[in-house]
Order: C-alpha cells, then sequence, then structure tokens
C-alpha cells in the first residue's frame, strides 16, 4: 500500500514551528500590553482624560470602583489568543459565509491539499456522456471534553445518492467490527498486560482506489480560474461515495496481508501476526485502527510501517 | 496515517489504561445524554426505577404510542444516569484467561405478549466482556422452555467468542455455561420429549449438539451466585447493587 503518510513530517517539523510562533506571539501581546499600561498610566490625570471619559453628570473620579488606568478588562488576553484568534467559533451554513472567514478558508485549504498529496483527481473537459456527480463542503467544529472547540474541519464530500448502481457503484459492503469483540480485545489486553495503542488517518477514505470512472463537479469556491467548467476524475475514493468504506478496507487489508498479517477467523476486521510466543494484534474499525501486543517491538515495527 | 498514542477513547468508550487494570466508561456520553435533555441539574436517583438493567429496552417498546408514565420512568432512568456517569468497567489485569456463561430468563416476563426476557452475560476470567438481555422471540410454554432458549443464545455467543479467543492464542473447550434451571439442564442431557416439551423447535435444541461435542458443558448454579438476575430480574436494591459489584462496575476512585 501506498498510503502518503506526509503527516510525520508535519509531526516532526511543526512543533518547532509552532513553538516559535507561540512564543514570538506571547513577546508580541506583552509588548503590545505593555505599551497599553503605559499609555494609561499617563492618562491618570483628570484632565488628560478624552472627553467622554469625564462624567456628564459630575460625578468625581474616585467614586469609581477599581483602578481606572487599566482601561475596560474584557476577558484574560493569553486565553483570547488560545481560544478566539486561531479557531472560528462558528459553523457556517454556506460556502459564501465560509469563505469570508480566515479560519475556515484556511481548513478548507488543508482539506484540498490533502488531496493534492494522495493524488485524488485529474481535471478533465467536460463531455455530455459524463455522469458528473456534485461535490459540497461540510463544516464541522470539533470539540474537546468540555465542549470547548478545538478545531475547524472543512470537508469536502461527493453527493453519493445521485451514484447509480452498475455505473458509479457495484459492491459497498465493507466489514466493521463487533462492540463485544473490542471490548474482548480490552480484556484480553489487560489479562495479557500488554498496552493498546491506536492510529488515525485524517482523511482515511481519500487512500482507497477507484475502480469505476466516476467524476465529479469542482469544488464550490475553489475552481480552476483557467478551467472553471471542467470536472475531475476520480482516481481515489472520496467520503460521500457509495464504494468509499469498501475500497478503504481493501487497501488496508492487501497491505496488512502482505506484510505478513492473518486476517482472524471469523472477525474479518482483526488482523493477527505470530512471531514464536509473542502476538501482534490489530483491529480496524473503518478508520480508526488499534494494534498492541505482547511484544513492544512489534507494536514500534508496526507504527513504523504504517506510517510508511 | 498518524500515531495517536495509548488507546484513550474509541467509539465513545473512554478507556484508561493502568498499571494494574483497564477502566472503560462513558462518562463523556452519558453527559451529552443528559445536556441534551436538559437533566443536567436533575437530583441523583440511586437506582433506575424497576431495578434490572431491561428498563430501557422495555420502554423502548412504547416509541410508537408513548405515555405520561412512559415519560417518568424515563426520566427516572436519565436521573440515574446522573448517578452513574463515572461509573465503569474495571477489567484488572493478570486474571487466567477462562470464559464463563451465565444464561437466565423470566417466565412470560413481558405482560402484553406473555414473551420471555432472556438474560445471559460472559465473563473471561473475572472480566465482564458481553452481555445482553432481550425479549424472546417466541412465546414459552413453561419456565424449562424459556431457560432452555436462552442457554442456547448463551452457547452461540459463547461459541463465537471461543472462535475469537482462537485468534488471540487461547484454546478453550468445555466452557461452563452456568443455568439454574435443572429441568433445563437435564434436558440438555436427555431428550425428553413429554408433553410439555416436545414442542420444542429443533433449532433451540442446537445447545444439545454441541455439549455432546464438548465445546461448552452446561453446570447447575444455585440463585445466590447467579449474576445474570441483574439483566432479567427486578431486584432489592441491596442485591441489585451486590450483582453490580460482582459484575465489576464500579466508579472510578
Amino acid at each position: 500500500m501506498h498510503v502518503v503518510f506526509d503527516e510525520i513530517v508535519d509531526l516532526k517539523e511543526n512543533p518547532l514551528e509552532s513553538n516559535k510562533i507561540n512564543a514570538s506571539d506571547e513577546e508580541y501581546f506583552k509588548e503590545a500590553l505593555d505599551d497599553m499600561y503605559l499609555n494609561k498610566n499617563s492618562l491618570t490625570e483628570p484632565e488628560d482624560l478624552a472627553k467622554s471619559w469625564k462624567s456628564p453628570r459630575g460625578l468625581s473620579l474616585e467614586n469609581v470602583i477599581g483602578d481606572i488606568s487599566k482601561g475596560v478588562v474584557i476577558r484574560n488576553m493569553s486565553n483570547f489568543c488560545m481560544a478566539v484568534a486561531f479557531v472560528s467559533q462558528i459553523e457556517p451554513k454556506s460556502v459564501e459565509e465560509a469563505l469570508q472567514d480566515d479560519q475556515w478558508f484556511i481548513a478548507m485549504q488543508e482539506d484540498l491539499n490533502q488531496f493534492q498529496r494522495n493524488e485524488v483527481w485529474e481535471l478533465i473537459p467536460r463531455d455530455d456522456s459524463h455522469q458528473v456527480i456534485g461535490t459540497k463542503w461540510v463544516f464541522r467544529n470539533k470539540l474537546d471534553e468540555d465542549g470547548n472547540i478545538t478545531k475547524n474541519k472543512a470537508r469536502i464530500v461527493a453527493k453519493g445518492y445521485k451514484q447509480e448502481e452498475g455505473i458509479d457503484y457495484d459492491e459497498t459492503y465493507a466489514p466493521v467490527a463487533r462492540l463485544e469483540a473490542i471490548c474482548l480485545l480490552l480484556a484480553y489486553a489487560s489479562l495479557m498486560k500488554f498496552k493498546l495503542y491506536q492510529m488515525d488517518d485524517k482523511s482515511a477514505f481519500l487512500n482507497g482506489f477507484i475502480k469505476e470512472n466516476v467524476y465529479v463537479e469542482q469544488p464550490p469556491g475553489f475552481e480552476d480560474y483557467k478551467f472553471p467548467n471542467h470536472i475531475y476524475k476520480l482516481k481515489k475514493t472520496l467520503y460521500g461515495l457509495k464504494q468509499a468504506p469498501r475500497s478503504w478496507y481493501e487497501r488496508l487489508s492487501t497491505f496488512l496481508l502482505e506484510n505478513g498479517f492473518e486476517r482472524g477467523k471469523i472477525d474479518l476486521t482483526l488482523f493477527i501476526k505470530r512471531l514464536d510466543e509473542h502476538i501482534l494484534l490489530v483491529q480496524i474499525y473503518v478508520d480508526d485502527i488499534i494494534f498492541g501486543s505482547t511484544d513492544i517491538s512489534l507494536c514500534k515495527g508496526f507504527a513504523s510501517i504504517m506510517q510508511g | 496515517m498518524s500515531m495517536m498514542g495509548e488507546l484513550t477513547f474509541f467509539l465513545g468508550l473512554q478507556i484508561k489504561q493502568m498499571e494494574n487494570g483497564t477502566f472503560i466508561s462513558q462518562t463523556k456520553y452519558c453527559k451529552e445524554v443528559l445536556k441534551k435533555f436538559r437533566m443536567g441539574t436533575a437530583k441523583e436517583a440511586s437506582t433506575p426505577d424497576i431495578m434490572q438493567f431491561v428498563c430501557v429496552c422495555v420502554c423502548a417498546r412504547f416509541q410508537v404510542n408513548p405515555k405520561e408514565s412512559h415519560l417518568t420512568a424515563v426520566k427516572r432512568i436519565l436521573k440515574y444516569l446522573k448517578g452513574i456517569a463515572y461509573f465503569g468497567l474495571w477489567y484488572p489485569s493478570g486474571a487466567s484467561p477462562s470464559l464463563i456463561g451465565y444464561s437466565d430468563a423470566d417466565n412470560g416476563g413481558c405482560k402484553i405478549d406473555r414473551k420471555s426476557t432472556s438474560g445471559t452475560c460472559h465473563l473471561l476470567g473475572s472480566l465482564l466482556v458481553s452481555w445482553h438481555s432481550k425479549k424472546q422471540a417466541c412465546v414459552a410454554l413453561s419456565t424449562i422452555e424459556a431457560e432452555y432458549i436462552v442457554a442456547g443464545n448463551c452457547c452461540a455467543q459463547i461459541l463465537w467468542m471461543k472462535q475469537q479467543l482462537e485468534d488471540y492464542n487461547i484454546f478453550l473447550n468445555h466452557i461452563p455455561l452456568k443455568c439454574d434451571n435443572t429441568s433445563a439442564i437435564n434436558l440438555t442431557k436427555n431428550p425428553i420429549m413429554h408433553s410439555r416439551t416436545k414442542h420444542i423447535e429443533i433449532r433451540h435444541h442446537f445447545l444439545r449438539d454441541h455439549i455432546n461435542k464438548g465445546n461448552c458443558e452446561i453446570e447447575y448454579i444455585d440463585t445466590k451466585h447467579q449474576l445474570v438476575y441483574i439483566f432479567t430480574k427486578p431486584l432489592a436494591k441491596d442485591r441489585f447493587y451486590e450483582l453490580r459489584r460482582d459484575l465489576a462496575i464500579l466508579e472510578i476512585s
């Protein structure tokens, strides 16, 4: 399998970069705050205050509760940067709305970058004989446990309901793990005293190969400026296509089988690798992968082959 | 593909892997449910209305035509959920991997169509890995029949788990299946065909076949040690708590 695991590169480089950004931002805000304090301090004399600051009813400034030099504090500045400045708090209803918002624009761009990396599609001229499936943006905010918004996620999806059986898709069934099987794996792991690990792919379905010829419209808001009337021919599956889960499962399972795993006897989503006494178990649940081994080095080996 | 580290959150299950075991809870999901129905500030209830785990299932049967009484019952369940939001399954490490199945039925539990409720649970070592509590698909004429049907279901689940465990290099045979009805146990040994049992359908005799093959072994258990009552019968508060504790459903400390 040739899953493009570019995210690792991101992982290696990003922490440093983002640290730098954070550090410089903090400095920047500190300076800004210092400036504010200095300016305010120079305004302590009532005569220096702007006209609007003077009370129209002749109340003396001594009656003001709190330190007037601090100005109006709405919220903690550092929290403000974390929560509001880098994440949008709204979920846009339409593309037009999303395009207005910088954060959402970045999120959409990020999704399209994944397409570039995975070589999902190619631009071809429109032909009347092609059945073209529409595309649509889906906007979701990711929440953490306390219900705070941590991430804006934009994803382009195909309108799978327009697909016709026999033309755009054939088989769609993909096996899914039973919850009991997962409980059993957890129980087995704690009995044998080994730890389980988790892996995920931001856009798993974009890795599945497509056998049929499927054509989709250009994503709304991101049309090619040279050929706005062209359409995309898919090489990989898109979210929303009926065959997407199946082709992803096929790709993942063939990859695992090539790497010396065997499929579980009845559970088709369990993959096992045995080495002497040790055993490596990989359970897949659509795009989530959990794995664990009695020997920690097998886990590390697996993580590295999955990451390319 | 990116590595996310240790398994902590999967399909709504919050998983804590510790040195001496694993703790699985659904606190987050529980809170979301309470928030959705604006029950976040409600008082906590110590037990669900009828003290058994089937209450959700019973309420769900009235979804077509719900009445006010059902609303109160559901609210009671939500209040109970609030009380046990931090409860979860505790999987201690290091127990021996042996499988036990428990089965029980209440005869004619449903007051409307007189079908029985079957309950089973399966413990690997002492860890609760699978359970079910469900109204049976057919009307049973006697307790034996009801128990016999559940034991059959329980056996099917045992067979699945047996095969699954073979993938994990655990090979088990003669898996004990605990049943508290001696007549049902005897029926698995000899196909006595008298007026009360002769009509039992062939598919339920599937259990006999697997006992003969030695895949599982049916054993008697007295009512004191029967864990599965929590899934089938309304219980007194103390007994309810006791069984809940025996199934290793605990609050994280």
